[in-house]
């Protein structure tokens, strides 16, 4: 069998979706070749969605806790199910696929389902899961197949007692202890939240602090926000062998330490979907650890782009669908209007962060200095009256104490607040814009007002500092 | 061979006889046997005072009777106040390797070795079918990143019930002094093996997903809408068959990839073909008795 399409995409995930909504909404006609019965991607079957909602259940059951803590003693039980814990997962992930299996009927996409493999450039050969093979030819071709955990052989993830991103949430019952090696996004959010969940949680990793990307100050607050919760961080070690000895995973440590726990998660980076594209039939490298595009996201074969995790980082659900999206516009020659180079980071740990635009560190390496304000969550009202007062949020500015550069944030909530930040960087906004404005009374978006205060405090008694000494 | 011969029943069977399994079945006082091989090697002063965690755990997931055991135990109320004990895994972790190894050993002593006059062929089939099920099940969970200790329960007790209904229906035919025929022992399996498996997993305490098993592992072979848990159960269970009876033909495997219950869990012929590449290892796990 054999058929044609002005544009086929390989992978349903949010930047496949977004790429063939786009050429499908131009008049095109649009195939997404995916391997899974339903769209969706790593986002919604191993990701994004089903860890927050396990997340969820985690804040609302410590939220209980916290509320009821004087007059209900109660203690989430050892060997509690996983499964029963994110009850609702089913519910939450069948309502999300079939959001966006409607999408693409809605714009007319064809949904193949099938393992991809290029025949040659304007060709993929679609095995099905019933064993045969079918044909799908095209003009534009956009590869999306996303990534999947990183494994080193000396850690052999048997999905068992040693697992990984993908079988983490398949457990059964809450194991009594977990050690998590690595200390990345994914690692540092399950860690913190099976943590919470009153597993005995380890992390071991290489690096001094976890999440080592951020502005140390922030990683600080994580890490003591972790620790509240039971968890212990082993830094600066290098990991040699883990194995699984008939009762413990054995995690040996290269000072020769033995960290030990009943699972390990292995959560080592992530390696991009490349085996089995045959992607030297279409003319593209197939040594490389992503695959290259140009700034519209276009391979070095003209015709075909990719997007998403498979070109690297930031490797995001969100720069993803953006990427989907501009691939598609370029491919097809549609304008895609101005690409900003602002992509804010949420992370869904337990405390939660979140970064937009420089961290303290980066100003100070990019422009000689810069200027600090900071806000804590237990200076505000709202942060008392909903329990949450170990927040900080951080506005970062230039060293006259007023341009923004950026804002980091740590506690309930931060996702969603980085983005009035988001909005006054791409505007170019000074700091007093947080003052000039009414913020509702009471929430946590005061933190702005309180770090901005803060901000030109410095700036005022700098100010005078300077007309004292000139004087 | 003998599970298939069990399963491929041409006569009926009567109605009072029907009546007298189920209620021997139902009274609760059938014992699942245990090996002799199993029990002389538990009873070993080298096993006793030597066996690793590593053996410990083989041998436990090895034997039906053994693991239903633990597992009864785990979840009685002197264990584990009031929180369900879903693995051997956990249970293991949960009670210890000495209470495990107390454990096995009362219960060499309480069930006694299987002295009923079954083909003890059969018998030693069933085990071994059983046991190479839940490993292959084990490894069908692996690839589809699902939970790969619930699928090896529901995989090697999903055939619980025959041992049962034979037993039974032993019992019964030695007030008569003679020992049914293999017509008869096929048709009574084929009838009550389900129900009686169902009934003995929730005695016992056994986890949903394994009750979910052994109820629907037949409906999902007939193509109908059950859990995974069945329909990695069945596959299971086909693919112990293929690796224990069906010796290493080309054509044997080739249909074995294209089982119509590899679709049903998502499952692509490359995923059949890694799974089937542990062959030998689960053949290793599964002839391991005694
Ligand atoms: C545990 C976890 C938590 C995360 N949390 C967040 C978060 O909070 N916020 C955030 O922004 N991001 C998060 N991410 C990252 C986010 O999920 C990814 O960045 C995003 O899913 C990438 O989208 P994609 O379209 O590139 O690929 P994917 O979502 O990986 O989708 C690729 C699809 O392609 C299919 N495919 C691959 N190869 C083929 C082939 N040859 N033929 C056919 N189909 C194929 C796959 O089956 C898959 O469905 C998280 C990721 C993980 C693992
Ligand atoms: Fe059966």
């Amino acid at each position: 069998m054999s058929a044609r399409y002005d544009v086929a995409v390989v992978g349903s995930g949010p930047a496949g979706q977004k790429a063939a909504i786009q050429a499908a909404k131009a008049g095109r006609r649009v195939a997404v070749i995916e391997k899974q019965s339903s769209a969706g991607g790593a986002c919604v079957h191993f990701g994004t969605i089903p860890s927050k909602t396990l997340r969820e259940t985690t804040l609302a059951w410590n939220a209980f806790r916290r509320k009821t803590r004087e007059t209900v003693d109660l203690k989430l039980p050892e060997n509690t199910k996983v499964a029963a814990l994110m009850a609702h997962l089913d519910a939450v992930i069948r309502g999300h696929q079939a959001y966006i299996g409607d999408q693409l009927r809605r714009n007319g996409i064809d949904y193949v389902q099938g393992i991809a493999r290029f025949k040659d450039p304007h060709t993929l050969a679609v095995r099905r899961i019933d064993g045969g093979l079918e044909e799908v030819g095209a003009g534009i071709v956009i590869l999306a197949p996303g990534s999947r955990p990183r494994t080193p052989p000396e850690v052999p993830v048997d999905h068992e007692h040693i697992l990984d991103s993908d079988s983490i949430l398949s457990l059964i019952y809450l194991p009594a202890s977990l050690t998590v090696l690595g200390a990345g996004v994914i690692a540092c959010e399950y860690a913190s939240i099976f943590a919470a969940l009153g597993v005995k949680v380890t992390i071991v990793d290489k690096g001094p602090l976890p999440l080592g990307f951020l502005d140390p100050e922030i990683s600080r607050r994580y890490l003591a926000g972790f620790e509240a919760l039971g968890g212990t961080f082993k830094g600066n070690a290098k990991h040699e062998q883990a194995e699984f000895d008939g009762l413990e995973v054995s995690l040996r440590l290269a000072n020769g330490e033995d960290v030990r726990a009943e699972k390990l998660l292995c959560t080592l980076g992530r390696v991009a979907c490349l085996d089995g594209l045959n992607l030297e039939a279409a003319g593209l490298c197939s040594t490389d650890r992503y695959i290259a595009v140009n700034e519209h996201f276009q391979t070095q074969v003209p015709h075909i782009y990719a997007a998403g995790d498979v070109i690297g980082p930031p490797a995001l659900a969100a720069s993803s669908m953006e990427q989907g999206r501009r691939a598609a516009c370029h491919a097809l020659g549609l304008p895609a209007g101005e690409r900003s180079a602002l992509t804010p980071v949420g992370i869904y740990a337990i405390p939660e962060v979140a970064s937009v635009g420089l961290s303290e560190p980066e100003a100070i390496k990019q422009f000689g200095g810069c200027m600090v304000g900071r806000a804590r969550f237990a200076e505000l009202a709202r942060g008392h009256i909903a329990g949450i007062t170990d927040g900080l949020l951080k506005i970062v500015a230039d060293a006259a104490g007023r341009k923004l550069l950026g804002v980091q944030i740590v506690g309930e909530g931060a996702a969603e607040l980085i983005h009035l930040g988001q909005m006054g960087l791409i505007h170019g906004c000074d700091v007093d814009l947080f003052i000039d404005y009414v913020f509702n009374f009471p929430t946590l978006a005061e933190a702005y007002r309180v770090a901005a205060f803060d901000l030109i405090e410095q700036r005022q008694a700098r100010a005078v500092g300077s007309v004292a000494a000139g004087a | 061979m003998a599970t298939e011969e069990l399963s491929a029943a041409t006569c009926a069977l009567p109605e009072a006889l029907r009546l007298d399994l189920t209620r021997r079945i139902e009274s609760g006082e059938l014992q699942l046997p245990m090996l002799p091989e199993v029990a002389r090697k538990l009873l070993s002063e080298e096993f006793r005072e030597r066996a690793t965690a590593r053996e410990m755990g083989e041998l436990i997931h090895r034997d039906q009777t053994l693991a239903g055991n633990i597992l009864r135990v785990a979840n009685s109320a002197a264990f584990s106040a009031g929180v369900p004990i879903v693995s051997l895994q956990q249970a293991v972790v949960r009670m210890g390797l000495e209470r495990i190894r107390e454990l096995t050993m009362a219960v060499v002593l309480e069930s006694g070795v299987f002295q009923v006059p079954v083909a003890k062929e059969r018998v030693l089939a069933l085990w071994k079918h059983s046991a190479a099920a839940g490993a292959f099940a084990k490894e069908v969970a692996r690839v589809r990143r699902a939970n790969v200790e619930g699928a090896f329960l529901c995989g090697l007790f999903h055939d619980l019930g025959k041992p049962v209904v034979l037993l039974a229906l032993f019992e019964a035919c030695k007030q008569k002094r003679e020992a049914p025929s293999e017509d008869l022992q096929a048709a009574a399996v084929k009838e009550l093996h389900v129900p009686a498996g169902h009934f003995l997993a929730r005695r016992w305490a056994l986890p949903d997903s394994v009750g979910d098993a052994i109820a629907s592992h037949h409906l999902a072979e007939q193509g109908e809408p059950v859990s995974d848990h069945a329909v990695t159960a069945a596959l299971g269970s086909h693919l112990a068959r293929w690796a224990l009876e069906q010796g290493d033909g080309e054509p044997a495997r080739e249909e074995m990839i294209r089982d119509a219950l590899w679709p049903r869990l998502n499952l692509y012929p490359s995923d059949a073909e890694t799974v089937l590449s542990k062959k030998a290892e689960v053949v290793k796990f599964a002839e391991a008795f005694g």
